[in-house]
């Protein structure tokens, strides 16, 4: 009988490996420090560039303010529009099925389709095309499923019975106030936060309708000096603001988390309003709509209305081509990393300190992610080569990868789990005949969002593509500068096919993986 | 100790350490256990008792802070030794079912078998659940889901079954029905058991020998 020795040289060893992702996760950081400190040539002037005055500091405050805002916002339409999705009659179970389902798909749209829609909307609608209004629009729109998804999935997981008791003791208003909206509190406030973060490190919404923000000045701001340094301390302000901003997130979430520990998710909850709550939630759903028709009625519209679309097609496609072989480079990187953080978050084994470093490509601008990659390899092999912008991609979205795969990990019954380990014939025959078959939809759900939303990244693929070297986001990005709007229509609508096609076969494959096994499930 | 016992358990002690305030809770101090071949180990306790800790510790899916588990003359839990869970030959009931979702009711309890003499015809006419062979999890109730968890622990193992409160949130004539089978089954094969449950009743009948856990420690009912 074979029998294995706890060894502590060999929980030291899990350890070390369990640090890799996260010492990954790092890279720009360190690149970013390290450059700092060793960059010669010229003296830097830390105090100037890491203490904004004048300009700056009215950009840094306008930044501020602007993410406050989309955050505010976007946190309104989404708790209004999702308690009105559950506030109908199971009956309509599944037209609100396919609204939750649409809302999910819409987190992966790249940014720039809806910059592209809105910017032809307000054109029509003879809006402003340029400045504060329609980025922070867009940007509302953009961010919008975020806590649209969070604050529903909360919904569905609400304790059944406290909205039983609340329906019975309170007034709809009161029940609404004093049982659904603390239960849904660690979505609102999880959500808020998210979509303040994302959406100060935004640059690519603002650079479209020429709205200054900080991270689009970072931006700018290497593209003039080329110093890494520079770069670092000129940006330090905004990482300044958002973790300060993550760490009291995080506490304040640790505490909250804990009223909702345990409640499982369901297929359809129905919460009851007052009339007057449910007039402006419906209203709330509306504009949630408007999010999803514009982008997808201007992606069809505008293919249709298109005099060259064969030849933009053909003209975009070495582009979707680099688009895809990055974004799977990023893919094959960036799963195994996630899947790791995944499983160590859901064994309760991550310190507030590694919590950070899993954040931190998401709230750090995506500039500075590629300017902190050309600082650790700029005088590598890898430098001007696809290895560049797939790091860069797979650095940035691990963290969402990361979260997708906790949340999924997180509710898997533990004692099916044990029940492997105990009746598995190896360690590889479990892992192969039931482990991974368990976590696959999982896994598949990660990779494919990895993927997804990869294809679309425009922020720090930009700084670090290799020269001749471009991809379809950036391509329709640059498009949309010039305002050439059926170009950008059929470019967009050829990435979103592609992205369609890659999830079809996804859900090909899970269908015949998944056979059976969630028939009658409800 | 001699060859009579398929289980025994020596000084067994396990702590907990909470994360926030780093405070150690004892959960099982200083054990000691022995269990003969076909004997009916029955242990209750309250809620939180450190009951469910004592079968993972069983099972390997735990190691000891302290002391051993010998089953069935091989050392398995030791200060030195800790083998693995599917290495130590039991079956175990779990307190939820714990069926894999992607494999039909006939691969669940096919798929953990290693001694082919088991009859597993037999245990399923006895259990009622030959009809149910080609469906899924998802597509079976509660009751007949546990029914399929205490078939699949049975004929996975001859020398020692581990059940975890496995009739738990069942209606009170569904589970009378089930613990008769297991007793008839019981009795019929020999096999040994250790059950855990709250329920005074369902101890009273399944258990030859009982013992209540507190304060870490086991005590005779």
């Amino acid at each position: 009988m074979e029998v294995k020795r706890y060894k502590k040289t060999s929980k030291k060893l899990l350890s070390f490996l369990n640090w890799i992702p996260f010492a990954i996760l790092m890279i720009p950081l360190l690149g970013l420090i390290y450059s700092s400190i060793i960059e010669d040539g010229k003296t830097i002037d830390i105090f100037s560039l890491v203490l904004p005055t004048g300009r700056r500091f009215s950009l840094l405050i306008r930044s501020i303010l602007l993410s406050l805002s989309v955050s505010l916002t976007s946190l309104f339409i989404a708790l209004s529009s999702a308690l009105k999705l559950y506030s109908v009659s199971p009956k309509n179970k599944r037209v609100t099925d396919t609204i939750w389902r649409i809302s999910i798909l819409m987190l992966l749209l790249p940014s720039f389709i809806h910059s592209q829609s809105w910017w032809k909307t307000f054109g029509i609608l003879s809006l402003p095309t340029s400045g504060l209004l329609p980025a922070w629009w867009v940007s509302v729109m953009y961010f919008l499923p975020l806590p649209f998804t969070l604050i529903s999935l909360s919904l569905k997981a609400i304790d059944k019975d406290a909205l039983e008791a609340g329906a019975v003791f309170f007034s709809p208003g009161v029940a609404l106030l004093r049982v659904v909206l603390p239960s849904v509190l660690p979505a609102i406030l999880g959500g808020a936060l998210l979509v303040f973060l994302l959406s100060l490190a935004d640059y690519s919404i603002p650079s479209i309708f020429s709205l200054n923000v900080y991270s689009l000045d970072i931006f700018a701001q290497f593209s003039v000096s080329g110093s890494v340094a520079d770069s670092f301390f000129y940006s330090l302000p905004l990482l300044m603001i958002a973790s300060v901003v993550v760490i009291v997130g995080l506490n304040l979430l640790q505490d909250l988390s804990l009223t909702t520990k345990g409640e499982t998710i369901r297929n359809h909850v129905t919460i009851v309003l007052p009339p007057s709550v449910s007039l402006l939630s419906g209203m709330g759903l509306v504009i949630s709509l408007l999010c999803i028709l514009i982008p997808s009625s201007n992606l069809i519209l505008g293919m249709f209305q298109s005099v060259n679309t064969v030849e933009t097609i053909e003209m975009g496609l070495s582009e979707l081509i680099n688009s895809l072989i990055i974004s799977s480079g990023s893919l094959l990187i960036s799963l195994p990393l996630s899947l790791s953080i995944g499983m160590q978050m859901s064994n309760k084994k991550l310190s507030g300190l590694a919590y950070f470093v899993l954040i931190l490509p998401l709230i750090m601008p995506a500039s500075l992610i590629g300017i902190g990659l050309i600082g650790v390899f700029h005088s590598t092999y890898w430098y001007n080569s696809i290895v560049m912008p797939i790091l860069a991609i797979a650095i940035r979205y691990t963290p969402v990868g990361a979260l997708l795969c906790y949340s999924g990990f997180k509710g898997l019954d533990k004692e099916m789990i044990n029940a492997s380990l105990v009746y598995q014939k190896s360690t590889l025959n479990g892992f192969l005949k039931i482990l991974f078959p368990v976590l696959f939809p999982i896994i598949l759900m990660a990779a494919l969002s990895i993927f997804i939303i990869g294809t679309g990244e425009i922020g720090a693929t930009i700084m670090v593509l290799p020269p001749g070297f471009n991809t379809l986001s950036i391509k329709i990005y640059n498009y949309l500068h010039y305002g050439s709007s059926q170009v950008v229509s059929v470019l967009c609508f050829m990435l979103v096919s592609a992205i369609i096609i890659v999830v079809g076969i996804a859900q090909l494959g899970t269908f015949y993986t998944q056979k059976g096994r969630d028939k009658n499930d409800s | 100790m001699t060859a009579n016992y398929i289980l025994e358990i020596s000084d067994l002690t396990k702590s907990y350490t909470t994360k926030k305030d780093k405070k150690v809770t004892r959960v099982l101090q200083g054990i000691s256990l022995y269990v003969k071949k076909g004997e009916r180990l029955g242990i209750s306790g309250s809620s939180g008792c450190g009951k469910t800790t004592l079968l993972h510790l069983i099972a390997g899916l735990v190691a000891p802070d302290h002391g051993s588990i010998i089953i069935d003359n091989t050392t398995v839990s030791s200060n030195e030794v800790h083998i693995a869970p599917h290495m130590r030959g039991i079956g175990y009931v779990f307190q939820s079912p714990a069926l894999w979702p992607h494999m039909t009711v006939e691969q669940n309890i096919l798929y953990p078998i290693q001694n082919k003499d088991v009859d597993i015809e037999g245990l399923l006419d006895a259990f009622e659940i030959s009809n149910l062979m080609k469906r899924y999890p998802s597509q079976i109730s509660g009751g007949q889901a546990k029914r399929v968890a205490i078939v699949r622990a049975l004929s996975a193992s001859n020398k020692l079954i581990l059940m975890d409160e496995p009739l738990t949130n069942l209606e009170k004539n569904l589970k009378m029905n089930i613990l008769q089978t297991l007793d008839l089954y019981i009795k019929k094969t020999n096999k040994t058991i250790v059950y855990i449950t709250h329920d005074m009743d369902e101890l009273e009948f399944i258990a030859s020998k009982k013992y209540v856990l507190k304060d870490g420690t086991l005590k005779n009912a």
